[in-house]
């Protein structure tokens, strides 16, 4: 499964979008979950899931009816994965470093511009160990939405960010009737492994609305 | 490879393909998943067993077994092997050659193991004109063995 693998985008958009998922035996060793997860949420995270057996936890920032983080890292259940999304490299830095100082011996993962998560990994003392790189998308790419569309759906791996609902709350932020941080969540929404940026989504959306103007 | 640091599944001089049959949001039919795994077939790849797909196949045609099931739509589905680095941009150009002949799109991985800080397949990639994004999955190598 590759689901943060293809997120478009320019150097300056990717500098604000970065997936940090730790994967391993979690359930086996749940005090040392208990405190990757605690480590994933006191870096500022703009997204954050506990999957576990059951629904998962989700916490996406301003999102009023969502789970608060203090929820998410109280709850006692072992996860079976846990992962972060972050706009801040610091914050990468922050989460790697704390990681590897607690060391717990969860593989962990982080999805961004390879050059900013290399620096990173040189400052705390880590990696890289294997990367996963994204090549071209071939075939009929006619079929695809033009690139400022694709960089928003492409932050749910799995497609469940549907081009034609970004389409129309482009349209309501364009009228007038919501702004593009509250698009930027509803999108988020849509995405249940909770990978979607909505920060970036918002600045996406104010960009083409300012374009289209 | 999100787990490489603790199962060792892609060593040195391995590199991972995968190709993503209908991703980003196009999605495809089961013939077009076939008309890429017969032309990796014939180039004598492994597809990878614990892939989900790879049961659907025959291994050494590439074939799919359930005639039945060539009509039907998915979102997606992933074909992933494993080639020795000096295979992989065969692979990759069969890959391109394919993708003409199919309705959908596919996006392409490429799994490697670092080594000294810098990825080993980037200049052979580099020297056969496929564009890697400047963005994609690291695994930092925290992952320690369970049992030491």
């Amino acid at each position: 499964m590759t689901h943060s693998n293809h997120r478009r985008g320019d150097r300056e958009s990717l500098e604000g979008d970065y997936v940090i998922l730790v994967r391993g035996d979690l359930r086996g060793r749940p005090d040392k979950a208990k405190k990757a997860v605690k480590i994933l949420a006191d870096n500022d995270p703009v997204g954050l899931i506990k999957r576990r057996t059951g629904a998962a936890l989700r916490y996406m920032r301003n999102w009023k009816e969502g789970l608060e983080l203090r929820e998410l890292v109280e709850n006692p259940d072992p996860p079976i994965y846990i992962a972060g999304v972050y706009s801040r490299k610091e914050d990468v830095e922050g989460v790697l470093r704390d990681l590897a100082e607690a060391d717990l011996g969860f593989s962990v993962v982080v999805s961004g511009i390879f050059d900013a998560v290399f620096h990173v990994c040189k400052k705390v003392g880590t990696g890289p160990h294997t990367v996963n790189m994204s090549m071209e998308t071939i075939g009929r790419t006619e079929l695809m939405p033009e690139s400022r569309i694709l960089e928003v759906t492409t932050m749910c791996g799995h497609s469940l960010v549907s081009e034609h609902l970004i389409r129309h709350l482009i349209d309501r932020v364009r009228k007038g009737r919501m702004t593009a941080e509250e698009a930027g969540l509803e999108l988020g929404k849509q995405c249940v492994c909770n990978f979607f940026n909505p920060i970036r989504a918002a600045k996406i959306i104010e960009g083409y609305v300012t374009m289209q103007r | 490879m999100k787990t490489n640091d603790v199962t060792g599944r892609y060593r040195d001089g391995e590199v991972g393909i995968a190709a993503e049959l209908g991703r980003p949001g196009v999605g495809f039919r089961f013939r077009d998943l076939e008309r890429v795994t017969v032309a990796l077939a014939e180039l004598g790849i492994e597809f990878e067993p614990e892939n989900p797909v790879t049961v659907l196949l025959e291994p050494e045609t590439g074939r799919i077994k359930y005639r039945e099931i060539l009509e039907e739509r998915a979102l997606s589905a992933i074909v992933e092997m494993k080639v020795k680095q000096e295979k992989a941009i065969e692979v990759l150009e069969a890959l391109k050659k394919i993708a003409k002949e199919i309705d959908t799109v596919f996006s392409v991985d490429v799994i490697c193991k670092c080594m000294d800080g810098s990825i080993p397949i980037k200049p052979v990639l580099d020297e056969a004109g496929f564009r890697a994004r400047i963005n994609g999955k690291t695994n930092v190598g925290l992952g320690r063995p369970l049992m030491p």
